[in-house]
């Protein structure tokens, strides 16, 4: 995104961005996330005064490098005690409402 | 107007490790398993739980990636596939995006028009789903299966028909077999397919919007399925309409392609690193001793049964399509003393029967490996006619037992003894009268009737070489 | 004095000398949190039997001498984003409301196995979303210096809890301030650890890049001994740090002075706008560290006004990511009165998450998505490599640097609230240092109106140990951190 291109933050951007999130959100609480959202989006958009073309990102940059561990089983935690926390559970399985879309 | 397909596909297999990618939870048979037995807070998605990459895995996954020509990366990092569904405990799937494991392959297949090469776009780790089942109005998930290790293979759309498509994936099973790093159960589902289909214009070199046909569980599921997509996309071309980017399943009852319409038409999979994994970088004298240490593959040792056994192609290709199998072949050649071209039509013929009658793994044959080879020689040595042996073979199979017993027991030897068989027609001809004066007035064709009829009385004993020449003589000597 | 007052150091001694025993002193905090914690709302859960169990166990130890601890016996209070087996943890949010993990984050796992003794968990910004505790999903933790202030976050209630006596040490998390800055509106001791040197097995994550973490205490010497018992690698973490911990409480009593020490002061964070008296207390602290021996450069960490973005958008993209599994399907809040799948994780999410985690749910969905990736996500983070860089290339003029913790000292409950962006520009002494993963210690060094204010003391990756040293010489030369609040002896 260079300097001059703004997003255009709308209540269909918003109703989009909450169907990707699975939030059901209001009509208020849509109308009350646009301006703020301008606002925010404004204001960070400080971050394009930097060039960066060529400086690596800074993720995956802490100490560690390949950590990895041996194929070996360990014990796993009992069903029960697994499903003790389901919403809705039966014969060992958690159950929900029947997924319409197969993936 | 011709169109000409363009296919890529997309496998998923399981990799052959005990524990799981990102945890220690074994790795089970989901199908047969007692639901969520084998989890944990890491595979079952539980707050505040991370994950630990299973070095075995990697293992496996770079010995893939070397066995298809690959150039492995020496770093490579995980990435976050964020969706919803409630197979996937955390709401996304560490899977690998840019700077994957494995890049820039190739896979050699028969085709009618001769050798073809199918590039390998990229190899990549990542952790399977849970399952999910459905009974009224509800869906239950098992996250016995959440977790286990997953290689992606991806190739570019270089198949140009289903037939291309079939070489594909059975060469590919072929090598992931070969390389135990996947036992290719498709019925289990540890090596899925999904097929990327497009056509064109033939001649024309554009890409066009193409379909995902996901659950291709067989390989006739995935011939027909790409056949049928295929058909339909050129249909709709043909009436000047627009092929929809989609995601189709396969109904195998049916054979047709069918729309998921409902979902998402285009994922936004919001893909960045993942954070709680380090990048995976690999020293080059490890992936070295890896590369060192790879099996002969499929290609490589049906090309040498055809030089060093004599073999035709055709057999050299049934025998290799399972390395269990080859192995079996060169084992039993190495013991007989007829000619590898014997044992292998032995193989490749009756005890290929045996095998599929009986529901067998060519791993757990009832009998050693040198009683087979014997039983050939037998046969090779005229000892034992091919019918008996045949007989033999099937005995050994279901009950066990040593061939020279069976023959014993059964009183099968072969006989060449010139008087025993001459009593044996003398007896059929002097009880058949009729086809006797048949013969001699020109039906030559008794005369394989009469050879079954000899084979009858002398229970298949007798050498039919020696039987032949005997039965014409004696049929002459009638003319007079 | 009275043992509310003591120190874990000082505590453990009454213990071990069989004074008063484990179950008496668990006792007195469990009487102590029912009398004042309803003005001060510091603890979601009190884990009553919990506590006398484990106190009982701590007994039996304490009795017999064997596997003593500096630990064994203490109460502690642990922030509510620390999975604790068979005992409810929230991260104060509804959605969490009555979710029991079945097991333990290993930092609660150590501390267990030293003795020492859970009296419950405590409020905090909803998944720590904030930084004032105002966005807790159940109720506002008060600051008890002043009840109309808050207490700072997002790991609010564990200071809160240490200030007003109780409990002697909890468990905060750090990961854009939230331990040091409520440390510091609360005039309590609080420590980021570096990244990865304590586990975040167990931490219900919000950014996995940035988490931590941290004990908050009364003193730097108190710190220094939980420090000791929770870090160290993790196999179950794979970014936990490989190097081995040090011995830190013995560190600190060899520690005399701050000789040869070079602390540098960023001129970015002594600008306009800074609160006059909070800018004289550090003044003040500054020339304290230097009569122990330090000495004071002036040095620049050039990229600092470009901090607050890049910690924000990488915190909205990996929090939205990391919350997609609170979804009403394998715990936590079902709402399944709607009409099939999609409702239930619909429903359960509006109802079950606050205000400010939407929002930063929906900025973060959008900052990663296609199209977007590139100009926000992607550059914060290349902006973050110039901010660490900015960090490195200082700690080679300077071994620490001093710094406030926040502008302000605690605002008005209120006062932020209803302005994120408000509230975001708070941080903007604190967020830096999770960028570059840096530890940093918040010390008390003054009052402003009767409200706390801290001093920020940030040093390398893994040097704890000079952080806490620092702390401890200063510590014996002032009494900052010996205040009580007003509420102390309601």
């Amino acid at each position: 995104m260079s300097a001059k291109e703004e997003v255009k933050v709308d209540e269909k951007l918003v109703r989009e961005i909450a169907s990707l999130a699975r939030l059901d959100l209001t009509d208020e609480e849509t109308k009350t996330f646009v301006p703020q959202f301008q606002d925010i989006l404004k204001d960070f958009s400080i971050l394009n005064e930097l060039d960066t073309e060529n400086v690596p990102p800074a993720y995956l940059s802490s100490a560690n490098k390949s950590v990895t561990r041996e194929d070996r089983i360990e014990e796993s935690v009992p069903t029960r005690e697994f499903l003790a926390n389901a919403p809705q559970a039966k014969d060992d399985y958690v159950v929900i409402p029947r997924v319409l879309i197969e993936q | 107007m011709k169109y000409e397909p363009v296919i890529g596909l997309e496998v998923h297999a399981e990799l052959l490790t005990k524990s799981k990618m990102f945890c220690g939870c074994e790795v089970v048979d989901s199908i047969t398993a007692q639901p969520n037995r084998t989890i944990c807070p890491v595979c079952t998605g539980q707050p505040g739980s991370l994950p630990v990459l299973n070095r075995k895995a990697v293992e496996l996954a770079v010995r893939v990636g070397l066995a298809l020509g690959c150039e492995i990366h020496t770093e490579s990092i995980f990435a976050r596939k964020n969706y919803f569904y409630p197979d996937l405990p955390k709401g996304y799937q560490i899977s690998q995006y840019d700077q994957p494991l494995a890049t820039d392959g190739k896979i050699q297949i028969e085709t009618e028009a001769g050798p073809k090469e199918v590039r390998i776009r990229r190899v990549h780790l990542e952790e399977d789903t849970g399952k999910l089942s459905h009974a009224d109005g509800y869906s239950f998930i098992d996250y016995n299966r959440s977790g286990v290790p997953l290689l992606e293979i991806v190739t570019e759309p270089d198949m140009r028909s289903p037939e291309e498509v079939k070489a594909y994936a059975t060469r590919l099973h072929a090598i992931l077999r070969y390389l135990e790093v996947n036992s290719g159960d498709m019925e289990k589902g540890v090596i899925r397919f999904e097929a990327n289909v497009s056509v064109r214009a033939a001649g024309s070199d554009q890409l066009n919007t193409r379909t995902e046909i996901k659950n291709l569980n067989s390989f006739r599921a995935l011939t027909l399925g790409t056949e049928y997509e295929i058909k339909r996309q050129s249909e709709i071309y043909e009436r000047g309409g627009t092929v929809e980017q989609e995601t189709l399943g396969f109904n195998d009852a049916t054979g047709k392609t069918y729309s998921q319409r409902g979902k998402e038409s285009a994922h936004d999979y919001r893909y960045f690193p993942e954070p709680d994994l380090p990048p995976l970088v690999l020293e080059q004298s490890w992936i070295d001793t890896i590369r060192e240490s790879l099996p002969e593959l499929p290609e490589a040792k049906a090309r040498r049964f055809i030089e060093k056994y004599e073999l035709k192609p055709q057999e050299a290709r049934l025998l290799t399509s399972e390395k269990a199998l080859a192995d079996y072949f060169e084992d039993v050649a190495s013991k007989s003393k007829s000619p590898a071209k014997t044992v292998s039509s032995w193989i490749a013929g009756e005890f290929m029967r045996y095998l599929n009658d009986l529901s067998l793994d060519v791993t757990k044959i009832p009998f050693p490996a040198e009683d087979f080879a014997r039983l050939i020689d037998m046969v090779t040595d005229k000892s034992l006619s091919g019918n008996s042996g045949k007989v033999v073979l099937g005995e050994m199979f279901r009950n066990g037992g040593k061939p020279e017993e069976i023959v014993k027991a059964r009183n099968l030897a072969q006989v060449s003894d010139e008087g025993f068989i001459q009593e044996a027609i003398a007896k059929v001809l002097s009880d058949n009268p009729r086809e006797v004066e048949q013969y001699l007035a020109g039906k030559e064709t008794l005369l394989q009737w009469f050879m079954g009829q000899v084979a009858r009385a002398t229970k298949g004993k007798a050498d039919p070489t020696v039987a032949r020449e005997l039965l014409v003589k004696l049929l002459e000597e009638r003319r007079r | 004095m009275e043992t509310f007052e003591l120190g874990v150091q000082e505590t453990h001694e009454l213990l071990a000398s069989r004074k008063v025993s484990s179950e008496e002193l668990t006792r007195a905090y469990l009487e102590r949190i029912q009398k004042l914690d309803p003005q001060i709302k510091s603890y979601v859960t009190v884990s009553e039997e919990l506590a006398l169990e484990q106190a009982r166990d701590a007994d039996r130890r304490l009795k017999t001498g064997e596997g003593l601890t500096p630990l064994t016996g203490i109460p502690y209070a642990a922030k509510d984003s620390l999975s604790t087996r068979g005992l409810r943890t929230t991260c104060s949010s509804k959605i969490l409301e009555n979710y029991k993990p079945f097991y333990d984050c290993t930092a609660i796992r150590k501390l267990k196995s030293t003795g020492a003794v859970l009296l419950g968990k405590n409020n905090m910004d909803e998944f720590g979303m904030g930084s004032s505790t105002e966005n807790s999903g159940f109720f506002t933790t008060r600051n008890p210096w002043n009840p109309d202030h808050v207490p700072g976050g997002s790991s609010g209630g564990s200071a809160a809890a240490v200030a007003a006596g109780l409990a002697p040490f909890t468990l905060g998390e750090d990961t854009g301030g939230s331990v040091r800055m409520p440390a510091s509106f609360c005039g309590v001791t609080g420590l980021k650890t570096t990244y990865g040197r304590v586990s975040r097995y167990g931490l219900l994550p919000l950014v996995s890049s940035f988490d931590t973490i941290g004990p908050m205490a009364r003193s730097a010497y108190d710190v220094a001994l939980v420090l000791e018992a929770i870090a160290g690698h993790d196999p179950k973490d794979s970014t936990s740090r490989m190097e081995a911990i040090q011995p830190y409480s013995e560190i600190l009593k060899k520690t005399e002075n701050l000789r040869g020490l070079r602390i540098g002061i960023p001129k970015e964070y002594f600008v306009a706008g800074l609160d006059p008296e909070m800018d004289a207390s550090l003044r003040a602290a500054i020339r304290q560290l230097e009569s122990l021996g330090a000495h004071a450069v002036e040095v620049s960490l050039p990229h600092t006004q470009y901090a607050i973005p890049v910690y924000y958008l990488i915190l909205f993209a990996e929090a939205s990511s990391n919350l997609a599994k609170y979804d009403g399907v394998r715990f936590g809040l079902s709402e399944r009165d709607g009409e099939g799948l999609l409702d239930v994780y619909l429903k359960t999410r509006e109802a079950g998450f606050g205000a400010e985690t939407k929002r930063r749910i929906m900025l973060g969905t959008f900052a990663l998505s296609a199209g977007y990736y590139d100009a926000y996500y992607l550059k914060a983070q290349k902006v973050r490599t110039l901010i660490r860089q900015d960090f490195e290339k200082v700690f080679q003029a300077c071994d620490a640097l001093i710094t406030p913790v926040a502008p302000t000292t605690a605002f008005r409950i209120g006062e932020k609230v209803t302005n994120p962006l408000d509230m975001y520009l708070s941080d903007v002494f604190v967020v830096a240092v999770n960028l570059a993963g840096i530890p940093a210690l918040s010390v008390p060094c003054g009052f402003s109106n009767g409200l706390p204010i801290g001093m920020q003391i940030m040093g390398p990756h893994l040097s704890e140990e000079m952080l806490l040293r620092i702390g401890y010489v200063y510590q014996n030369q002032t009494d900052w951190h010996t205040k009580r609040p007003p509420c102390w002896n309601d």
